[in-house]
């Protein structure tokens, strides 16, 4: 007892170098709270924007691959790249099922879509309907799964899509799509209903319980009488210069509904519909894409198409908090580090100053583990209660510096992103329609993950108690050595 | 029975220097020692070999009986030895009062806080230190006082032999006289042995035994 007894009368007795001790570490602490603060705050943050946001893979077309799949088929069997094309294997929902039966996948889901006319409704369009159908802009997304170029039938007025699950109808969960009236058809079920926009229903004056009647646009004699459910608007921005909302000629229905005409339309090559695919397979995370993607090559999907996922949109939107970590931690290291050999110089000065009271106290015949142990007491004293103040005062810190560095890591992203858009001469417009599976996650817009709520945890605590730990044994390593090497008699013979 | 024995005891520093050869001696309970020499003559070495603070070259030194060096010196310090050093090695910081207390708390003493104080106060007294000189710190103190505070330091756990390296080398006849008679008390009356280092003819005088390292020391004399 009386060794705490001598390390507390000594830090009031030498109150100038514990003060000097105490503000270094009061320093080291605030920066170690801080950078640990928001180290761990960016790493649940990390963590939880992963754990909410699902790995999802889809398989699109390899266009690399194609070309040059193209060219070796000329040269080889003369085949016209119109005709090769023809004959790329189109995915389709037996495949996406066989790759969807995975150990990999948390869950998968589809959608088909094809295009239809109708006998009973107009389209929702301030073009004049008498244009012919062919002069229509190309519709990019038939160059996927779709048939493209395949051959010249005609395409219809209305897309339609049919849902595997409610999942796949990513606007509807997101709110870009909104049923107004009536509700979503029964996902499972063939019957023939659909849900169609408010601009189309306005533009025919159709309600909820009227029937629709779809066609055929290679054969009018097919005809498929549809319930309307449910009316959506949409939300979503207009780039066009229209009234008109961009969902406006869809009709959506479950998968069964439409894959039964399409069904059908197959049983005569001449009323045969184009039908595109498209699939997202929900991975477990992001550890098994490596895999899913050989997993497939090994289940048969060709060279033609490539596994692409939404990780560097994921990725890219953690950026700047992830930059932001990198920073703190490196912060972190060099403030221990710079502090660390503060401390040691400090021990040493220290040790020069107490070395005869050292050499007292063991030619009374204190023990050295009990001279040591009074000397730890003593820095433990002075930087547990620095840590306390500088935690205290680390604390109040770390919300405000923790959103100012992360808004300029935010603006550096930002910047570096401008920069991108100079290179191509122009300003990259941020088109999405988010959450659509027919788009390319690449043209995402980045999200950034903005807000950090850096607060101390227990584990921040428990990482400060670590530091100060180290802090302390470090600057009493010094006094350790000097008190475990030298005899008393040499440490007073030594006095100057 | 002796109760320090010194057999063969040899010593040279790391530079090579001779100090003490073949020294052979005997010291007693209940007497008083002088040891004497010219300055150089390694009594301060001697002494330092005896309180365990270093250990001979070759040669053994016997505490009742046990090779000293087989100790565990710390305890061997705080509790059967009471050193006087020459430099007095007191804590400058500390109050005399502290500097007594805290070879008692070394010593593992069991009084409490208020006992030990009162014992200090009472040692310090009887080595000449009041009350409220007790109370300031060694820094505060002159040469003769300081001494007087390590002579009392050196007695606070009732050691059996105190070994005092020119204890009244700064005082004047009356308290050197004074100090002589409590040592004198501490061996006749409480069986204790003293050994005193010292030039000083009073104390020679006074003691049981005189013993002239110059004569046991067979150093050639012509380094
Ligand atoms: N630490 C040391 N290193 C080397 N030589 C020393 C040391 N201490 C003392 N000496 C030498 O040893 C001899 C004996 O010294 P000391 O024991 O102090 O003599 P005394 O106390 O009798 O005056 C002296 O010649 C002194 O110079
Ligand atoms: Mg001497």
């Amino acid at each position: 007892m009386y060794i705490l007894k001598n390390a507390i009368k000594n830090i009031t007795r030498t109150k100038s170098r514990n003060i000097l001790i105490g503000i270094i570490i009061v320093v080291i602490s605030i920066a170690s709270c801080v950078a640990l603060s928001i180290k761990n705050s960016s790493e649940k943050l990390i963590e939880s924007y992963k754990s909410s946001n699902e790995i999802e893979a889809e398989i699109t077309l390899n266009r690399e691959n194609l070309k040059g799949n193209a060219r070796n088929s000329k040269q080889q069997n003369n085949t016209s790249i119109s005709e090769f094309m023809n004959n790329v294997q189109r995915l389709n929902v037996d495949d996406i099922n066989k790759y969807g039966q995975s150990e990999y996948v948390k869950d998968y889901y589809y959608t088909i879509e094809t295009e239809l006319n109708s006998s009973n409704l107009s389209k929702a369009t301030i073009e004049d309907e008498n244009e012919p159908p062919d002069l229509k802009m190309p519709n990019m997304n038939n160059m996927k799964g779709g048939n493209g170029t395949q051959n010249n039938k005609v395409l219809g007025d209305f897309k339609v899509i049919g849902y595997s699950s409610l999942n796949a109808m990513e606007e509807f969960e997101e709110g870009t799509y909104k049923i107004e009236e009536g509700s979503i058809f029964d996902i499972n079920s063939d019957e023939k209903q659909c849900v169609i926009s408010q601009d189309l229903a306005d533009e025919n004056s159709v309600k909820v319980g009227d029937n629709i009647i779809l066609v055929n646009p290679n054969n009018e004699a097919f005809t498929y009488e549809f319930k309307v459910v449910g009316i959506y608007s949409d939300f979503s921005k207009i780039e066009e210069f229209t009234i008109f909302s961009n969902s406006a000629n869809q009709i959506l229905t479950s998968y069964n509904a439409l894959n039964d005409i399409y069904s059908k339309s197959l049983e005569n090559s001449e009323t045969n519909l184009n039908l595109e695919t498209n699939a997202k397979f929900i991975l477990n995370n992001e550890d098994v894409i490596e895999s899913f993607k050989s997993e497939l090559t090994s289940k048969g999907l060709s060279s033609n198409y490539t596994v692409t996922t939404n990780l560097e949109t994921l990725e890219n939107n953690l950026k700047p908090i992830k930059n932001l970590s990198t920073f703190v931690t490196t912060f972190l290291i060099i403030v221990l580090i710079i502090g660390a050999i503060v401390l040691v110089v400090i021990g040493m000065i220290n040790i020069r100053e107490r070395k005869y009271e050292i050499g007292v106290l063991r030619s009374i015949g204190m023990k050295r583990y009990k001279v040591l142990l009074q000397f730890i007491i003593e820095l433990t004293i002075v930087s547990f209660v620095s840590i306390i103040v500088g935690t205290i005062i680390g604390s109040l810190l770390t919300v405000p510096i923790s959103n100012a560095l992360l808004k300029s890591e935010i603006e550096s992203a930002k910047t570096s992103q401008t920069q991108v858009n100079n290179n191509f001469g122009m300003e990259m417009p941020n088109k999405m329609e988010k959450g659509d599976i027919r788009n390319n996650f690449a043209i995402e817009s980045t999200n950034y993950v903005d807000k950090l709520n850096a607060v101390i945890d227990i584990k921040t605590i428990l990482e400060l108690i670590g530091i100060g730990v180290v802090l302390t044994l470090v600057s009493s390593s010094i006094s350790m050595i000097f008190i475990s090497r030298y005899s008393p008699l040499k440490i007073l013979n030594s006095r100057t | 029975m002796s109760i320090f024995k010194l057999e063969n005891v040899c010593y040279s520093y790391e530079d090579g220097k001779e100090v003490l050869n073949n020294i052979n001696y005997k010291f007693d309970k209940s007497k008083i020692y002088a040891i004497t020499g010219r300055s150089g003559t390694g009594k301060t070495t001697l002494l330092s070999l005896m309180s365990g603070l270093d250990k001979p070259k070759s040669g053994k030194i016997l505490y009742e009986e046990n090779d000293i060096s087989k100790f565990d010196n710390d305890n061997y310090r705080s509790h059967n030895v009471g050193i006087v050093f020459q430099s007095f090695n007191l804590l400058p910081h500390l109050s005399a009062i502290e500097n007594v207390v805290l070879s008692m708390d070394v010593a593992g003493i069991k009084l409490s806080e208020k006992e030990k104080q009162q014992r200090a106060k009472l040692l310090l007294e009887e080595v000449g230190i009041n009350n409220e000189k007790a109370n300031k710190r060694i820094l505060k103190l002159s040469g003769g006082e300081q001494q007087r505070v390590a002579i009392a330091r050196a007695m606070s756990y009732d050691p059996e032999v105190i070994l005092a390296d020119e204890p009244t080398g700064n005082l004047d006849k009356h308290n050197e006289e004074q100090i002589i008679d409590i040592f004198k008390n501490l061996a006749h009356k409480k069986n204790k042995c003293i050994i005193i280092v010292t030039h000083s003819k009073n104390v020679s005088n006074n003691v049981d035994e005189i013993f002239d390292l110059e004569k046991y020391n067979k150093i050639s004399k012509n380094k």
